[in-house]
């Protein structure tokens, strides 16, 4: 208990004098209602995002205003964990390898496409993070390594590269990059689940369950949009769940065997999630609709479990995890919206992905 | 400034002819706190109907903010926008300013478009930076090698050519590397860009040399004598910084266009902000068939302003009506009498200490005058060194003129340049000059008394600090007692006056209880004064207060109100609690401000133990660059911690030691409906 006291309560303290900083449901209101990206900047100028939303008029640029923005979410759990210890500490920063592993992704596309498929033309991304986020990586030097010898060679030293010297003769083969970011996918939500192992038992259950309805949600997404796409024997060959959700692989091998899109979502949403087989898609509807609408009742879920922990026990990584997810969905909320004015969206297309 | 302003309420009639004159008059004027008339206690309120809010006003709001925000974005503040601001006398034609708008989005969607050319450039070149050698002089390998994303041109351009061509490469990121002698160029620039490249090659009539005829020419050698002026990284350092320029140009460029625009687009801003408040004041309005009604607060000075106002704008026809808030029978009612604290400007960081407390009752005392005499007394006691409150104070000054010059208003570094004044004035009173004894001290030498070198004066010891905090503690609870007096007396509630938590009674009680203390200590710790003197003292007034509970179980009675079942035993202990909890509240109180001593001596030897430290760096001989760097960090240090310390322990005591004897925060603040930034013509100048 005591142990508990002193590890959690200056971080708690310190993170709850932040939450009065987060953006109020009507805010995010207003921000849709705006025009233009000058009208979001304009209303967000009192908060942390104003400095953020100044680049753009700097730059007309809003890949520079989304880095930034992403920067800010990465910031904070880098933070967070530098205020922690041992395991708490280490499962932050698990969870800031997963934006490691993003974009390490992102750099392994421009490398795909320029030394796989020989396609010159692009350059590599512009906006990827310079800071050592939990390996020492070069983003801009994988983006642009001119061989897959001196791409490893960069790796060298994290676990990636073991992964990737696996996979690599399969990228090349095939042609194809998608099998090797599951793979790096499934790589990061082991190595969460592990860090989840190494907290104690009240925190071991808060983490899993947010866990849990993460993975689930990328699970039944990836299920319902490769039924869709692909044909039932076309699809044998990709391993593509991740571990760590709360839906039976028999369930999950089910479903990514069934006939089409439609038949897998109703088994996920029958035999997966009992507890909230409540919700039921409309039938007659398109299966990409039933998806979003049960895409957003995840989310939903986990923002209601966010809001939950963050009223419960303040000496535990509960309000941590809460706060991290608040502030993850703000961001996002921010960038759609953005995106949004930017290309001229109305403010209820933008309301249907939030 | 001594109470809250003195309110009336106004209940007015206008006719419907003159409505729109009359709202223009109380927009302009800039007072009333509306209320809704319907919550009057009156028959004939209740069967008023309102007035529906148009479309119009939510549209003029949708504006004014679009308006605002490109103004924002082109780096023009909203102050510029305001600052001469006057209510239009005609409504705003929407569709016009929505298409003047339109034109403003043009041209900063233009402005933005140029600057993303611009970003893509930048970030292109930064890509061509990253391929390149680091090294400042690429080996001609570099150059002779095929590169997976860098693209290299090598040959020759007609010199007439050239000016011409640098302009028209100004839109491509590519690297020009001219000879010298201007008959060989390279160009690189990233595959992507290639055919682009190409074709501007050909246009040019660009010849192209292969690399063995190049070295065979010898020419290697020449470009590698350019690289040596400036390399190619450092070019495109030189061209990044050009592109970043070109970009501030942009956006200055923006902001100057706007700047001359202000004319058009301020009083389209205030058309729009009058529509926009017009709408609020119209939805307190309810109606008859003819007439319209509406009711309000006003500061009791502006009752004449105000009716000149109406009978003006309505010829004399407008119907108006005042009351007092002493006049209420409701209580409800006259507990919602707005507040309205009235200081001078210089007060106004202490106001806002105030109200982030909370707003007072209304009539009750307005403390801002005390609380700044109070804080900043706290606050140079504990940090009274003048060298550290100059700086203390050009850190206020300093932010106070970027915060105006930003357009914002701001409490927090006017405060700040109120305690560096408050430091510097005790830093001539204790002698402190960068925790240096150089000046001389007018009341006592804080260093050499907390160091035990005091011998002359008043206060020579630790101890007689102390003891001045102490006094000065009994100097704040006893003027919240009499604030707290003065107030119930106003109230005429005298039984919370004489038997109240801050009443005559405890204050009699605090009195007698402060002399015991000191007579007791006086005397060695030996003798109490005598008993008859200790009865007077503290046993009648706390046989007194036994009879606080019958006598409020007697009032509520007598008033009506619901009253429980009194009975001996429970006075009885509600009675020793209190007293208790008197005695002990009060001494605490009173201790507490020891804490103004505590932190004035960690000052001292904060300052003491960093001028050891730099003797200690010296050794022997006389200060080196390392002692004075310790000094100059200590000073830092103490006026970091130590102020910060200070500010927040002086806040600290005002609230708990000074505002709980007397301060009621449950208050509505005064809110009119003004077209004006602030809350009224008057506060905002």
């Amino acid at each position: 208990m005591a142990g508990r006291l002193k590890r959690y309560s200056f971080v708690n303290a310190k993170i709850r004098t932040r939450l009065g900083q987060l953006l109020s449901d009507k805010k995010i209101d207003d921000l849709l209602k705006c025009r233009s990206i000058e009208e979001v900047a304009s209303e967000l100028q009192q908060s942390r995002y104003a400095n953020a939303l100044d680049i753009y008029s700097q730059t007309g640029d809003i890949r520079a205003v989304e880095f930034a923005l992403l920067s800010m979410e990465i910031e904070t759990l880098r933070e967070i964990a530098s205020y922690l210890d041992s395991a708490p500490a280490d499962y932050f920063r698990c969870l800031v390898q997963g934006y490691e592993v993003d974009m390490l992704k992102n750099a392994l596309r421009y490398w795909f496409d320029r030394v796989v498929r020989g396609d010159q033309r692009e350059s590599s991304p512009s906006y990827l993070y310079r800071d050592f986020l939990v390996h020492r990586l070069d983003f801009f030097a994988i983006a642009g390594a001119s061989s897959s010898q001196e791409l490893l060679a960069l790796l060298e030293g994290t676990p990636y590269q073991r992964l990737l010297q696996r996979s690599i003769p399969t990228v090349e083969q095939n042609q194809r990059i998608f099998e090797l970011e599951l793979e790096l996918d499934t790589y990061y939500y082991r190595t969460l689940a592990e860090g989840i192992r190494g907290l104690d038992k009240k925190d071991r259950k808060t983490a899993t369950g947010i866990l849990q309805v993460e993975v689930d949600l990328q699970n039944i997404d990836r299920i319902v949009r490769f039924a869709a796409f692909y044909k039932k024997e076309e699809r044998q060959g990709f391993d593509i769940f991740l571990p760590g959700g709360s839906i039976s692989p028999a369930v999950l091998r089910k479903a990514y065997s069934s006939d089409d899109a439609l038949e897998a979502l109703e088994l996920l949403l029958e035999h997966g999630y009992r507890s909230y087989r409540i919700f039921k898609p409309a039938r007659g509807r398109r299966v990409f609709d039933q998806l979003n609408e049960v895409e957003l009742l995840l989310r939903r879920i986990l923002q209601e479990e966010a809001r939950r922990l963050l009223w419960g026990y303040p000496f535990s990584i509960g309000t941590l995890l809460a706060f991290v997810f608040l502030t993850k969905k703000e961001i996002d909320s921010i960038i759609k919206i953005v995106n949004a004015k930017y290309y001229g969206l109305t403010a209820e297309a933008i309301r249907e992905v939030l | 400034m001594i109470t809250t302003t003195t309110m009336r309420q106004v209940i007015a009639a206008v006719l419907e002819q003159d409505l729109e004159a009359c709202t223009q008059a109380l927009l302009e004027l800039g007072v009333i706190d509306f209320i809704d008339i319907r919550e009057i206690p009156a028959q004939w309120t209740a069967q008023l109907d309102s007035v529906p809010a148009g479309a119009e006003a939510e549209r003029a709001g949708e504006l004014r903010k679009r308006l605002e925000a490109y103004f924002h974005s082109a780096g023009v503040p909203l102050s510029e926008l305001t600052k001469n601001a006057e209510v239009p006398r005609e409504a705003p034609d929407l569709r016009k300013i929505d298409s003047a708008l339109d034109g403003l989005e043009t041209e900063i969607k233009q402005v933005r478009e140029g600057q993303k050319e611009v970003q893509d450039q930048i970030l292109q070149l930064q890509e061509l930076q990253r391929q390149l050698p680091v090294s400042r002089d690429p080996s001609p390998a570099f150059f002779e090698q095929e590169h997976p994303y860098v693209e290299i041109f090598a040959g020759t351009l007609a010199p007439e050519k050239r000016r011409d061509f640098e302009e028209a490469l100004s839109g491509i990121s590519a690297l020009h590397l001219p000879q010298k002698e201007r008959d060989l160029d390279y160009l690189l620039c990233l595959k992507q860009d290639a055919p682009k490249m190409e074709r501007l090659l050909r246009r040019f009539g660009w010849q192209e040399v292969s690399p063995k005829e190049l070295e065979a020419s010898g020419a290697w050698r020449k470009v590698r004598e350019r690289d040596q002026e400036l390399p190619p990284q450092e070019k495109i350092d030189e061209k990044l910084s050009d592109l970043r320029k070109k970009q501030d140009e942009l956006k200055e460029q923006l902001q100057r266009s706007f700047e001359k625009r202000l004319e058009l687009f301020a009083p389209m801003w205030a058309g729009l902000r009058a529509a926009e408040l017009t709408a609020q004041v119209k939805e307190h309005y309810r109606k008859t068939e003819k007439t319209y009604i509406f009711s309000g607060w006003i500061p009791a000075d502006k009752q004449r302003e105000l009716t000149a106002a109406l009978r003006g704008a309505s010829e004399g026809r407008a119907y108006l009506e005042w009351h007092r808030p002493e006049e209420k029978e409701d209580t409800e009612l006259a507990r919602d009498v707005p507040v309205q604290m009235k200081n001078p400007k210089i007060f106004s960081p202490f106001q806002a200490l105030v109200q982030n407390f909370g707003t007072p009752v209304y009539g009750s005392v307005d403390p801002t005058p005390l609380v700044a005499l109070f804080y900043l007394m706290m606050f140079g006691l504990m940090f009274g060194d003048a060298g550290h409150g100059l700086v203390v104070l050009l850190v206020g000054l300093f932010g106070s003129r970027r915060q105006r010059r930003r357009g914002r208003k701001n409490t927090l570094f006017p405060l700040i340049s109120w305690c560096g004044a408050s430091a510097i004035v005790f830093g001539f009173l204790f002698g402190s000059f960068f925790g240096l004894p150089i000046l001389k001290p007018l009341w006592f030498d804080y260093h050499a008394v907390v160091l035990g070198h005091g011998t002359a004066g008043s206060v020579r010891s630790i101890t007689d600090i102390l003891l001045i905090t102490i006094y000065f503690g009994i100097l704040v609870i006893s003027t919240g007692l009499l604030l707290n007096w003065f107030n119930r007396l106003r109230q005429g509630d005298w039984i919370q006056l004489i038997w109240g938590n801050g009443g005559l009674l405890v204050g009699w009680l605090y009195a007698g209880g402060t002399y015991s203390a000191f007579y007791f200590v006086g005397r060695e710790y030996r003798h109490l004064p005598p008993q008859w003197l200790l009865t007077v003292l503290l046993l009648v007034p706390a046989l007194l207060l036994l009879l606080k509970e019958p006598l409020t179980h007697y009032m509520h009675g007598r008033e009506g109100k619901e009253r429980g079942k009194i009975a001996p035993f429970t006075v009885l202990m509600e009675w020793a609690v209190e007293l208790l909890e008197i005695f002990s509240g009060y001494l605490s109180n009173t201790l507490s401000f020891m804490r103004v001593a505590g932190l004035g001596i960690a000052h001292v030897s904060l300052m003491t133990a960093f001028f050891q430290i730099a003797d200690m760096a010296a050794g022997e001989g006389s200060y080196g660059i390392g002692s004075y760097l310790i000094l100059l960090l200590g000073n830092a240090l103490v006026i970091g911690l130590e102020g910060l310390s200070a500010g927040i322990q002086s806040l600290r005591l005002n609230y708990y030691e000074f505002f709980s004897k007397y301060f009621v925060g449950n208050g509505r603040a005064y809110t009119p409906i003004s077209f004006y930034a602030g809350d009224s013509k008057e506060s905002s100048a």
